[in-house]
């Protein structure tokens, strides 16, 4: 593969990551436009290294506030380890055998076959994204609707950590809050921190986003 | 960030396994290239992800999130389509 496409695939990968819109099913549509076959070993690994390099740019990022927030005391660094902990085995315990049941019925009867060859498959991207957009739209209009109420709004630290965007937003958190914590749990559990995430801050406290999107 | 070592990991042995597979069938892969053009792609990324974190923050602070939600169900059926026509 040539510099130049890995180059255009970066690129789309870091304007699409962080956007609400799934990078993967971009950097797959971009891959078939280029010539090339996502299904291919050395394509998913090149998938995989590229969200590694934003999951990077993000952590750089957020880097100073992170450390305010998640390494300023033991007691913080502690709830931060265990949420972090509760996500990726919330993560493993429903991706698991989701990925188990697709490989067992999508691809039966197929001598070898793995969750990757999805990546192959248009019209399940397309379906997906038709779905998160859907998703996008109910929950925006959800947010307007607690905005209307205004009311501040609650919510579990678990769920909080489970959490994306849009279904931030569903559950009526503001903007930046339900975006920063689908950076944490989708892509850096570490990112995810108290003072964005909290379900205790008040109006009356600053808001995290102010400080988040400096 | 947890689960991305074992993902990496786990795409680099499928990579290992086909790259046996190919040798076995007198096709060999380029393993050093597929994996420098990984780790190229992981530098790019990252710069790019840095870069888009500028630029798209302060745009996305005053921004309207039903818009993306639009985008998707466009970008869907444009994908449908590329579908469609045999991609």
């Amino acid at each position: 593969m040539s510099l130049l496409k890995v180059l255009i695939l970066a690129i789309v990968q870091g304007l699409a990551e962080l956007l609400p819109v799934s990078s993967s099913a971009h950097v797959v549509v971009a891959e078939k436009l280029l010539g090339l076959d996502p299904t291919t070993p050395e394509m998913t690994l090149i998938l995989v290294m590229l969200h590694t390099g934003t999951m990077f740019a993000v952590i750089v990022y957020f880097w100073n506030q992170w450390k305010r927030s998640y390494f300023a005391t033991a007691d913080a660094f502690k709830r931060f380890a265990i949420r972090a902990i509760w996500a990726t085995l919330l993560t493993a315990i429903i991706g698991y055998p989701i990925i188990e049941l697709i490989e067992k019925t999508a691809f039966k009867g197929l001598p070898k076959a793995d969750i990757e060859q999805l990546f192959g498959r248009l019209d399940l991207v397309a379906a997906a994204l038709f779905a998160a957009g859907l998703l996008i739209l109910w929950a925006g209009t959800r947010q307007r609707d607690a905005e209307a109420e205004a009311t501040t709004p609650t919510i579990a630290p678990s769920r909080a950590l489970a959490t994306t965007s849009p279904s931030g937003k569903l559950a009526g958190w503001e903007r930046f809050r339900a975006f920063a914590c689908h950076f944490a749990a989708s892509r850096a559990p570490e990112r995810r921190s108290p003072p964005v995430c909290s379900p205790a801050r008040t109006a009356s406290e600053p808001s995290a986003s102010a400080s988040l999107w400096r | 960030m947890i689960l991305t070592p074992p993902v990496i990991a786990r795409e680099v042995l499928r990579l290992l396994h086909a790259a046996h597979e190919a040798k076995a069938a007198g096709t060999p892969l380029d393993l050093h290239a597929s994996l420098v053009a990984a780790l190229l792609g992981m530098f790019f990324s990252f710069i790019a992800g840095l870069a888009a974190l500028r630029w798209l923050s302060s745009w996305l602070e005053n921004g309207r999130w039903y818009l993306f939600g639009i985008y998707c169900l466009l970008a869907s059926i444009a994908v449908f389509a590329l579908h469609l026509r045999g991609y």
